[in-house]
């Protein structure tokens, strides 16, 4: 393992020190495993593509209030 | 890396007969980053979806949301912040207010949209926007 040194506001420390002693770790090992989980690149989800095809030519770009009109109205 | 998402990318991107659709789908595919948006534009998404693609469409969407491809965020302060922004940009209205508003809550400038709007005004941070994917 590679040794790192980081400054820590006495606070945080403390509660550090805490939180790994409430779940049976050493402050290091809570450390270690909190950076892994922080920087473990979750699975991005792509929308769908492509879920209809509209009719009437209308443009979200140039039409959106006339498709808005009506919206709440319900 | 987050874009702030707004609804008419989502509809663009759900309409295969958009004139705006081969642009935001081909975007999207390429984008490594979350698209943000807030509990307003979700309603106005709901909205224009169900009306242009019906039940199947909106539908689609809801398992998007609920498969985490949008993030929705919403925080303490932000209607106050969406109230404050909307006052100052009248013609641009809550839900882009709101847009604005998250946009300084996630200190980013980028924004996806296809709404030229966004072009006057600026985040709380004072940045111009930068609006995806036509200034990508």
């Amino acid at each position: 393992m590679k040794k790192t040194s980081i400054y820590l506001d006495p606070d945080l420390d403390d509660a550090l020190a805490r939180r790994a002693a409430d779940e049976g770790l050493t402050k290091a090992e809570f450390i270690r495993r909190t950076l892994a989980g922080a920087v473990q690149k979750p699975r991005r989800v792509k929308p769908s593509v492509g879920v209809f095809r509209s009719t009437d030519g209308l443009s979200v770009r140039r039409d959106i209030d006339r498709m808005m009109k009506g919206f709440g109205e319900d | 890396m987050t874009v702030v998402l707004d609804t008419n990318i989502v509809v663009a991107l759900y309409d295969a007969a958009d004139p705006d659709h081969a642009l935001v789908a081909g975007w999207i595919a390429t984008l490594d980053e979350d698209l943000v948006a807030t509990p307003m534009a979700v309603a106005e998404m709901d909205y224009l979806v169900h009306l242009r693609g019906g039940e199947i469409a909106r539908d689609t969407l809801w398992r998007d949301l609920e498969a985490g491809a949008y993030v929705v965020r919403w925080w303490a302060d932000a209607l106050n912040e969406t109230l404050r922004i909307a006052r100052r940009h009248p013609f641009a209205g809550l839900t882009d207010a709101s847009l604005v508003a998250l946009a300084g809550l996630l200190r980013t400038p980028r924004i996806a949209t296809v709404d030229q709007h966004f072009r006057s005004m600026t985040t709380p941070a004072g940045e111009p926007f930068v609006l995806l994917p036509d200034d990508a």
